[in-house]
């Protein structure tokens, strides 16, 4: 786990990070602006914020131990029915001299048309001013004007002037204090009620987080909060805007988990069989692909296995419900005369062959046993001008065995020829130790080995860090008795890998049925093998 | 492979060696693999092509060679008279042939003789016998036979006292209540093959002795029969025998073998020669060696030499070596005295060029398009069961290739088609989390009348709960598209499938696939509650290797035969 760090180098601790990584925009906004303001007024009033997201941060961060926040209850001053009224139509007593000057600045009472307010109130409050007075000449009362400055007093008449702070939520002066208090004696114009106050500041740990946050968003002013505009999400609108040059993204909990995808791949011992391949590729081997339903002939009579070879029962082979393969079809008549004449007297093989031969039997069509049935049909092809020539094939072969741990009836071979009149034994060697060493194997030893149609033979083991010595390479130089009868005067190196069983090791599995598995979630699951460990 | 068992204190005294790594070392230059070793008693595995090995005097007589401990005595060639003194009479022996007897005398036998008597017995049987079909043995006390020995068929009502019995039984009564009779009843069909003396039936070939003749410690010479159906096995077989019997001590007196027209002796212990030329072995194995460093080497391995010049060496074949027919086979265990330790692998300084087959290259795209559309690769058996292909898919008629020697009924036959196998795979997964889209790229073989078509099918299956036509439909075109080959369905019934919902997938005419919504019923017969759209074709249909012939793929001129 790695932390992000701080400006001058200590560590974040792990769950501040997470708590960062987990900061809704508005928590973040709100987190900027408590660096300088506190109440929730000012810092909705900086954020652009409705007072509503403040209070719901405020709460928020205090949950996460970012923020203290402290209560205190106040009184607030609002305008009551009469107030309204007055800061419409002004107060009475400005609405009397103000009618009073457009009439000259002295009238007859009735003349002034005063309503009741005005005449109860107005009147007797612009006298208490000394706004106006009233002169009593004979029977009639005459009000006259005393001041001069009548525009002056509309707009700038102290209690009034009030109202409008009030209204507006200005804050209040110390001397606003007494004329408040008179005017809350004249009845239902102010009133006022206790309130909560919420006043925020930032912890210990609230200001490492700001100073984290602003050292990911690079904020320097952060007076400027209305600007600063984080999202979640990057839209295709918020790119083509520009939009994207003054906003800042969250930050994400990289740690928190995802749910794994589905996705679709090649088979495990696919994999390894693809690696085999680019292998004996870059070695120069050219790759071959043939039908697994043969005829007797190139799977065992080609490679001089004898008619009564105790592999050829039908305890070691698959034979199909079809009729028997038409001479023609097998092979040219000379190579079949050939391989009969060395079955039955070793021809011009120097060989004293087996002394006798069934052609009925190779005719007969199986499964091929062994992908050695390939290198020889390829031989029947080759030519001198053909030479030299490297060919390998991949492929399935197929075995009457009960399926357990370790056989199957279906599995598959890797094997390759070398056709030269310039190679020998030691080369046959050196192949074997090259393509182990293409897979990183770098132990191999050789030991004389059995196999029918190859003299000398010989089986290479490989070392495994665990498993030690396996037995991985069979290999040989072609008979006489198989080459001869083909054609091929050149000499044949042979090998095989044992793939099945390289690719057991490769994915870790000591159940040779898992290689054929039909277990979705373990294909799904199982982790690409790679021979070379990577 | 033969399997057998070694007492390592024998070993060390029939080889004269005293270090058990020794005689480990060799044990593996002659191919076998130590299996275990418990106590006294180790486990190898021996290639059948050393018939002479699997036992431990031959064995031993190998190792000894190679390390030229020397004894006072060869194993061959001295220890036998010249004249047969006993005479075995065939008269109208059918159905085996051909035999083979030998006497050797003055032997001291005991336990662990008769246990190694048996054992090579059983070894011989496997290997060169091929199962007693080929070769049968039988070994006797010879003083307990009263000549003359005659061998003959008879019916199957005569009777012996076979071993292990304490009473008489007809011949046919062997082939069922005796456990070898049991066993090996089927290599006896009419004729009933026996050796009969004065006093009756003495041995049942091949199928168990009499228990009159019986070898117990105080047995002192030994008859040998065998009997065959190919006589230069039978012979052989028989030599292998008596060489490593004689490595015990004793005598050998030969038999004369008396037929109506001609007679024999046996055995014919004449080692055989071979002309190996050292220029041959140096040019094979890519070394250099001396004549005198190549009669080393073929001494070690028990050959004898007689040279010729100075490249050239007529080697003398030991009559136990029946494996070599060919300088070859010399040449490899010249190589093995050698020491396969001692050759340095070396690239030869040749150059080819190395390419993928076509075959790969095709299926790698169509592989990675599909893995590119999110489809999991899977792998099952080509081998599958006609239920599965055909009843279960709801089909009643098809060409199936049939398996003459199947198993078991879960495999007896080779798949024509894929998607049975997807959908068994798509029913043993359940309880995995879907959508399940799964494909497989194979073989699919298809017997018609005038051949078996083998091909390479693609199969998808995708799996959830709106799988439909369509999901497939999108599969094909995209696959097709990014392959560059231009499709054309065509609406179809086929019975696997929901009618209407089925179609045949065309390139240029030519019928290449099927694509559908697989039938409730199918479903139901693999025991599937998801819905499944399928998609199968055939896109290339491999050849045998043959110059000048183009691998068929779906892009050109390819029908799907399985349709």
């Amino acid at each position: 786990m790695c932390s992000v760090g701080e400006a001058d180098g200590t560590p974040i601790p792990l769950d501040l990070q997470k708590i960062i990584w987990m900061l809704h925009p508005i928590e973040i906004k709100v987190l900027i602006a408590l660096e300088n303001f506190h109440t929730v007024k000012d810092v909705s009033e900086k954020t652009g914020l409705s007072v509503d997201s403040v209070l719901w941060a405020f709460e928020s961060l205090k949950e996460k131990n970012l923020i203290s926040v402290d209560e205190s209850y106040i009184s607030i001053y609002e305008l009551d029915v009469e107030g309204e009224n007055y800061l419409k139509e002004l107060f009475p007593e400005q609405r009397v001299i103000k009618k009073l000057s457009e009439r000259g600045g002295m009238s007859l009472i009735e003349d002034l048309q005063l309503s009741e307010a005005e005449l109860k109130i107005g009147l007797s409050w612009a006298i208490r001013l000394g706004w106006v007075s009233i002169e009593k000449v004979n029977e009639t009362r005459i009000i006259k004007l005393n001041i001069e400055n009548v525009t002056d007093l509309i707009s700038n008449y102290p209690p009034y002037v009030l109202l409008n702070k009030i209204k507006s939520g200005s804050p209040l002066l110390k001397e606003d204090l007494n004329l408040l208090e008179s005017l809350k004696k004249r009845g239902r114009i102010i009133k006022d009620r206790i309130v909560k106050e919420v006043k925020a500041s930032l912890t210990q740990i609230g200001l490492k987080a700001l100073n984290i946050i602003k050292e990911l968003f690079s904020i320097r002013n952060t007076l400027d909060i209305k600007n600063i505009k984080i999202v979640n999400e990057l839209t295709r609108d918020i790119i083509v805007s520009g939009e994207w040059s003054n906003l800042y993204f969250r930050p994400y909990d990289v740690s928190a988990p995802v749910k794994k995808l589905i996705f679709g791949k090649k088979h495990p011992y696919r994999e390894i069989i693809d690696e085999i391949r680019e292998v004996l590729i870059g070695l120069g081997f050219e790759e071959v692909i043939s039908p697994p339903i043969e005829v007797n002939f190139w799977n065992a009579d080609a490679l001089f296995m004898p008619s009564d070879h105790p592999a050829r029962d039908i305890h070691d082979v698959f034979y199909v419900d079809y009729r028997q393969m038409t001479l023609d079809k097998v092979c040219s008549r000379e190579i079949w005369g050939h391989v009969k004449a060395t079955h039955e007297n070793g021809w011009e093989t120097g060989s004293k062959g087996w002394g006798y031969w069934d052609p009925e039997l190779a005719l007969k069509r199986i499964l091929r046993s062994q992908t050695t049935a390939l290198s020889v049909r390829c031989l029947s092809q080759l030519s001198d001008e053909d030479l030299p020539k490297k060919i390998f094939t991949i492929d399935r072969n197929y075995r009457p065995d009960k399926i357990d741990a370790t056989h199957l009836m279906e599995f598959n071979q890797c094997e390759g020829i070398v056709v030269s009149y310039d190679v020998n034994f030691k080369h046959l060697l050196g192949f074997l130790k090259t393509i182990a060493e293409a897979f990183g194997i770098k132990e191999v030893k050789f030991q004389p080995a059995y196999f029918p149609f190859t003299e000398p033979s010989v089986v290479g083991y490989i070392k495994h860090d665990k498993l030690g010595w396996i037995e991985a390479l069979p290999a040989g130089i072609f008979r006489p008795e198989v080459t001869y009868p083909l054609g091929i005067k050149a000499t044949v190196l042979a090998w095989g890998l044992g793939i099945d069983r390289l690719a057991m090791v490769a994915l870790g599995i000591e159940d040779i049925r898992l290689l054929f598995s039909n277990d979705l979630d373990w294909l799904r699951s199982k982790k690409i093998p790679s021979l070379w460990g990577v | 492979m033969p399997t057998l068992s070694f007492n390592i204190n024998d070993l060390m005294r029939f080889t004269r060696i005293e270090s058990v790594e020794k005689i480990f070392y060799a044990i593996r230059q002659f191919k076998g693999e130590i299996k275990s070793i418990k106590g006294e008693e180790i486990i190898v595995e021996l290639e059948p092509d050393r018939p002479d090995l699997l036992s431990v005097e031959g064995l031993s007589r190998a190792v000894r060679n190679f390390f030229g401990v020397e004894l006072n005595r060869t194993t061959h060639g001295s220890l036998y008279s010249d004249e047969p003194r006993i005479e075995v009479y065939v008269k109208d022996a059918k159905t085996r042939p051909y035999i083979a007897c030998a006497i050797i005398r003055n032997l001291t036998i005991d336990n662990d003789f008769i246990k190694s008597l048996m054992n090579m017995q059983e070894a011989l049987h496997i290997t060169l016998g091929r199962n007693r079909r080929k070769v049968a043995i039988g070994i006797h006390d010879y003083d307990k036979i009263v000549p003359p020995i005659i061998y003959t068929e008879v019916d199957g009502d005569e009777k012996m006292i076979p071993l292990d019995m304490y009473e008489e039984m007809s011949l046919k009564e062997i082939l069922v209540k005796h456990p070898k009779g049991k066993a090996y009843s089927t290599l006896v069909k009419e004729a009933y093959p026996v050796y009969i003396d004065k006093k009756g039936i003495f041995s049942f070939p091949p199928i168990i002795n009499g228990e009159r003749t019986r070898v117990n410690e105080s047995t002192r010479n030994l008859f040998i029969e065998l009997t065959g159906i190919d006589e230069k096995s039978v012979e052989q077989t028989l030599n292998v025998l008596v060489c490593n019997i004689l490595e015990r001590g004793g005598i050998l007196e030969k038999v004369a073998i008396k037929y109506p027209n001609f007679s024999k002796i046996t055995p014919n212990l004449t080692p055989k020669q071979m002309r190996i030329n050292i220029e041959m072995f140096n040019r094979l194995i890519g070394v250099k060696i001396s004549l005198d460093e190549a009669l080393i080497l073929l001494k070690r391995m028990g050959y004898g030499i007689r040279v010729v010049n100075y490249t050239e060496v007529d080697v003398i074949i030991p009559p136990y070596r029946v494996d070599v027919l060919h300088p070859v086979d010399i040449i490899e265990d010249m190589l093995i005295s050698y020491g396969y330790e001692n050759i340095t692998p070396e690239l030869p300084s040749i150059m080819t060029v190395g390419k993928p087959s076509l075959i790969e290259v095709l299926e790698g795209k169509i592989r990675e398009l599909l893995i590119g559309m999110g489809f999991q690769e899977v792998m099952t058996f080509t081998l599958t069961s006609i239920a599965s292909q055909t009843t279960l898919m709801n089909i009643n008629n098809a060409n199936v290739l049939k398996l003459v020697n199947p198993i078991s009924e879960e495999y007896n036959c080779y798949r024509f088609w894929i998607t049975p196998n997807l959908l068994r795979f798509l029913s043993q997964n359940k309880h995995s989390a879907y959508p399940q889209k799964i494909f497989e790229i194979g073989y699919v073989a298809i017997p018609l009348e005038e051949d078996i078509y083998v091909q390479r099918n693609t199969a998808v299956a995708i799996s959830y709960s709106k799988a439909s036509f369509t999901d497939a439909k999108e599969v094909l075109v995209s696959l097709m598209d990014g392959l560059g080959v231009e499709v054309s369905l065509e609406q179809y019934n086929h019975p696997s499938f929901i009618s209407g919902r089925v179609a045949i997938v065309k390139v240029k005419d030519k019928c290449i696939g099927l694509i559908g919504e697989i039938h409730p019923k199918v479903l139901i017969n693999f025991n599937i509650e998801m819905p499944v759209s399928i998609l199968e074709f055939t896109h290339c249909q491999p050849t045998f290797p043959s110059k000048g012939i183009k691998v068929k793929t779906f892009k050109d001129d390819l029908t799907a035969k399985w349709l």
